[in-house]
């Protein structure tokens, strides 16, 4: 069962990383997201919880919306978390640190960059909650 | 005989032993000492920015073995232990729990008590902040002298040298990071505006090395403060202990735990048990010096004077996190070359005003990424980004008020249930008056920072007791009552039990207390050594 456990969640990091940075993770890096997981969420979350995980994993087109979603449903939200997990495993390696290394940026790129982001990053909340909402209701 | 047993290990602790010993005294520490060996050979001696691109085990230090570096839930600030200190805090809820709903407790059973990861900030009390108390700056000021030659500490000849002094023994400063330097070009601009409102800003005063000193070198800017103690630059107790510990006449007794101590005619006796379980073990000397921690001191007294029960005060710094955005850094290049403490630090102190707030700021830059990406409501992937193009630009300002005693901020020692350890319960709660002023003061203290382009993007208001800053549970006071201390801090009632931590101390002014403590624990040293030699 253990086991089993373990596969299920090396499948999802290795999505949730390639979701993140747009690249394979590497092995290690898979390796320490489960440990993560089975260590700081080693609960099953709540059927609402794993509804929205499971579609996500499984409908990978789905993956951004949710995110941006669960950015407005609230920081306990089940996928949120492991997004959070996966991106502190990310971040504290050698493999992707011009991903999250801060440096210096003019600021005219600046605020085209943060506008840009920003932009993609609310039409993925709004064009996502429907879907979480109706993926929660139907757990009910 | 032993003239003098020291209990604990943290700031207080090393400094009142070194005084002692000073004095040519037979001292002997006893402390519960929980180290982790290992941790602190984790991190190499490299700077952030090169860690972060060639070091493969980084994440043991970064999110730690247990992964408590994750920070699931809202994000805390800098006071959050890093991964590689968390053992300060192991055993403390086995044996000292707390019970309350209103207060915050953080407690360390380590060598070097919370020193192992306090923000090394190290600003002198002024001569106002002892009101209330039988002492003044002029009886601290030789004891600062001491234990800032002791400890090295860095700081400037600027607005702050006007406010505290120069304890006439301070290092040249650090070098600010460039966000803090462009805070200081445009506080140059606006100074003859802010400092009639009360507002003084100087680059902080910080017990990390500018200078070699002993066997400790100078900071080299390695950015890995927050993280490891990769050098020794940044002051920590277990390095005066160390150092102690070569002398003939210091011993140190690790692994006990003080329950209690009996005075009688001849002396003192304290009362420890194992930290392992094993059994009970006494030692005897001419004096006592409580330095376990303000908590931890009121426990052991209320229980050698089975006072359970009965009330004591407790006082602790509000606190605020506020996460700014510095525009002055907009279009400026970052340096990589920093300390990843405190840059600076600034007092409001109107005239007539309640309040005087102490603040301080951090830049974000050796933080991870990640750790801010869960308080934004952003989808993951874009907010990496965002936060990434932002960090050069953020800055960390925390906020600390001043505390003063009343009927609803206590503590008591409840007898354990069952063999279980006694408990103390504290009870916190500040005045509607109180709750006003702080929001006044913190607003007056944020509004000169938004005149200083440091805007304010979020305030979070710690739990009380999550500012780490305790005091007052066995206060200083010309008055002769029980469960006080005189003006020397021997505890009323005793002819030989001393009190050297942060107990002492009400009310609790705004500024950082470790420094002040590390100096009226060296006062109390050379007093303990006057007396018995008298």
């Amino acid at each position: 069962m253990a086991r089993v456990a373990a596969g299920a969640l090396a499948a999802e990091g290795t999505v949730l990383m390639r979701y993140l940075t747009g690249t394979d993770p590497a092995a290690e890096l898979v390796d320490r997201y489960v440990e993560a997981n089975q260590t700081l969420l080693a609960g099953e979350g709540s059927p609402a919880d794993q509804a929205v995980l499971a579609f996500a994993l499984d409908h990978r087109w789905a993956l951004p919306l949710l995110d941006g979603a669960t950015g407005l449903a609230g920081s306990d939200a089940w996928l949120r978390q492991k997004l959070f997990v996966a991106a502190a495993v990310l971040e504290a390696s050698t493999h992707h640190v011009d991903v999250f290394m801060p440096g210096y940026t003019p600021p005219l790129v600046m605020v085209g960059q943060v506008g840009f982001w920003g932009v993609k990053a609310a039409i993925k909340a709004v064009l996502g909650l429907p879907l979480l909402l109706t993926l929660r209701w139907r757990a009910r | 005989m032993i003239d003098a047993i020291v209990v604990g290990s943290g700031p207080s602790g090393v400094n009142a032993a070194t005084a002692l010993c000073d004095a040519g005294l037979e001292v002997v520490m006893v402390d519960f000492g929980n180290v982790d060996e290992q941790a602190e050979q984790a991190a190499p001696h490299e700077p952030f920015s090169e860690l972060r691109r060639h070091d493969s085990q980084q994440h043991r230090y970064f999110l730690g073995d247990d992964f408590s570096g994750i920070p699931l839930g809202s994000v805390e600030e800098g006071t959050k232990i890093a991964p590689l200190r968390r053992y300060a805090l192991r055993d403390v809820e086995r044996v000292m729990p707390v019970l309350s709903d209103t207060f915050s407790a953080h407690e360390s059973l380590a060598r070097g008590g919370f020193g192992v990861t306090w923000g090394a900030g190290s600003l002198p009390f002024r001569d106002a902040d002892f009101t209330g108390m039988p002492v003044g700056r002029a009886d601290m000021e030789p004891h600062y002298h001491a234990v800032a030659r002791r400890i090295g500490i860095s700081g400037g000849n600027d607005d702050l040298a006007e406010v505290f002094g120069d304890c006439g023994a301070l290092m040249p400063p650090l070098d600010v990071d460039s966000g803090a330097e462009q805070i200081m070009r445009r506080y140059e601009r606006y100074r003859a505006q802010l400092r009639p409102k009360g507002f003084h800003l100087g680059r902080a005063r910080v017990a990390i090395l500018s200078e070699d000193l002993d066997d400790r070198s100078a900071s080299r800017y390695h950015d890995m403060e927050y993280w490891a103690d990769t050098d020794e630059s940044v002051y920590r107790p277990q390095y005066t202990l160390r150092e102690l510990r070569k002398r003939s006449n210091f011993s140190y007794e690790p692994r006990r735990q003080v329950q209690r101590f009996v005075e009688d005619e001849s002396g003192v006796e304290v009362v420890t048990v194992g930290a392992d379980g094993d059994g009970e073990r006494r030692f005897r000397a001419g004096a006592v010096v409580l330095s376990a921690g303000t908590m931890s001191s009121a426990r052991i007294t209320l229980r050698s004077l089975d006072r359970y029960g009965e009330r004591v005060p407790i006082l602790t710094n509000p606190y605020r996190y506020v996460p700014s955005v510095n525009l002055n850094m907009a279009g400026v290049r970052p340096r990589d070359a920093r300390s990843s403490l405190a840059q600076l630090s600034a007092l409001h102190a109107p005239a007539g005003g309640y309040q005087t707030s102490t603040t301080s700021v951090f830049s974000y830059r050796s933080m991870l990424t990640s750790r801010l990406i869960g308080e934004a409501p952003l989808a993951h992937r874009e907010s990496i980004r965002i936060m990434r193009t932002l960090i050069p630009m953020f800055a960390i300002v925390t906020v600390f008020h001043e505390d003063r005693p009343s009927a609803d901020k206590w503590c008591a020692l409840r007898p354990g249930e069952g063999g279980g350890p006694d408990r103390l319960e504290i009870g916190y709660r500040q005045s509607d008056e109180e709750l006003g002023h702080n929001r006044a003061s913190s607003r007056a203290m944020l509004g000169c920072f938004r005149r200083l382009g440091v805007w304010p993007i979020k305030a979070f208001s710690r739990d009380a007791g999550g500012s780490i800053h305790y005091a007052g549970t066995l206060p200083m006071t010309d008055e002769d009552r029980p469960l006080t201390v005189d003006a020397d801090c021997r505890l009323r009632g005793t002819r030989a039990v001393y009190v050297a931590d942060g107990s002492v101390f009400s009310p609790l002014p705004s500024l950082p207390l470790t420094f002040t403590i590390m100096a009226n624990a060296d006062r109390v040293g050379t007093r303990v050594a006057a007396a018995l030699r008298r």
